[in-house]
């Protein structure tokens, strides 16, 4: 007689197949110590639930992807950098043209700005030069300036 | 030693002077069934050892109001299994990467998992498992770890018998199909 499995029978004949026992495992002493250390979380002034606590896996995991995510934010920044047209400096004052006496003839007006700024930079030759301090107290002197005009002039 | 009965622990909790005695036998009681219970559905032990503590905090402040009517165990593994759940759920909406999910994670971590002793065929049957969808793999835990009727599964998941036998069905077949692929 031709015997007919019913969906149960055939489930089970299924799992019989599948692999038996349990493969976890729990660190020596884990359930002899578990009732004392719940001992010590009741006896707190208030317990604190723990079961929302990431676990180190998940922390670890989620630094990962934050390290991931920075480094990503970094290479395409510096893709976007990379992939800029590169700035040619110009000069900013430029005489296009000079006549044959030396007089600029075409100018922009940034040009004239720094050559007065460059002229105002340069060293002067000035009466606090030695030299000619000393020839100019002579001067004076043999012209009979008296001595207080000259401090209060120099 | 003597095993108390459930009835006689929820008495001595709730008469006060002998609570926390009360409360250490249960714990003793129950521990390791809730434990791997737990343990299966999340695989990690630190996780695991996480979600069995707020079980019995859950238990302590809640063992004066049980109403015995129900039977301890039944309460117990409902409060353990909505952790157990909750922590789940809690844990995938951490997951914000496309290419990954949590269901895989637990899998392939597993692997160098140090309290994972299992050979190839466990770690395929494990993986299978544990990419099942939550209610599927507590009722193949339920049915084929701890041999629970589906009765008192039904008591615990407040799921009807049809639909659990239903979802052992479904699991079944999707790990039979994991097992034969390569």
């Amino acid at each position: 007689m031709k015997k007919r499995f019913s969906g149960e029978e055939e489930l089970e004949k299924v799992v019989e197949g599948f692999p038996k026992g349990n493969p976890y495992k729990v660190p020596e002493g884990y359930f002899n110590e578990f009732p004392r250390r719940l001992k010590e979380q009741l006896s707190q002034p208030s317990f604190i639930e723990v079961t929302h606590r990431p676990s180190r896996r998940f922390i670890y995991t989620q630094l990962a992807y934050a390290a991931g995510f920075a480094l990503l934010i970094s290479l395409g920044y510096l893709g976007l950098r990379m992939m800029e047209p590169t700035k040619v400096t110009q000069p900013v004052a430029k005489v296009t043209a000079v006549r044959e006496n030396g007089v600029y003839i075409d100018f922009d007006e940034a040009s004239l700005i720094d050559a007065l700024q460059n002229d105002h930079n340069q060293v002067k030759t000035t009466v606090t030069d030695n030299a000619t301090k000393d020839a100019m107290i002579q001067y004076l002197v043999e012209d009979n300036v008296d001595y207080t005009t000259l401090v209060e002039k120099y | 030693m003597t095993e108390y009965s459930d009835a006689n622990i929820v008495e001595l909790f709730k008469k006060g002077e002998s609570k926390e005695n009360a409360f250490t036998l249960l714990v003793q009681k129950y521990q390791e069934r809730l434990y791997w219970h737990i343990r299966r559905m999340v695989a990690d032990h630190d996780d695991a050892d996480d979600i069995l503590q707020n079980t019995f905090l859950k238990v302590w402040s809640g063992l004066n109001g049980f109403r015995e009517d129900s039977q301890l165990y039944t309460w117990l593994y409902r409060i353990a299994t909505n952790e157990a759940l909750t922590f789940l759920k809690k844990k995938r909406s951490n997951i914000f990467s496309p290419i990954d999910n949590m269901e895989y994670q637990l899998g392939n971590s597993l692997e160098s998992d140090v309290y994972f002793d299992g050979d190839e065929l466990q770690l395929k049957l494990q993986k299978a498992i544990l990419r099942l969808p939550d209610k599927q793999r507590l009722v193949f835990n339920m049915k084929y770890y701890e041999n629970i009727k589906y009765e008192a599964m039904s008591e615990v998941l407040k799921t009807s018998v049809g639909a659990l036998k239903a979802s052992y069905h479904h699991a079944v077949k999707k790990i039979e199909k994991f097992m034969a692929e390569d």
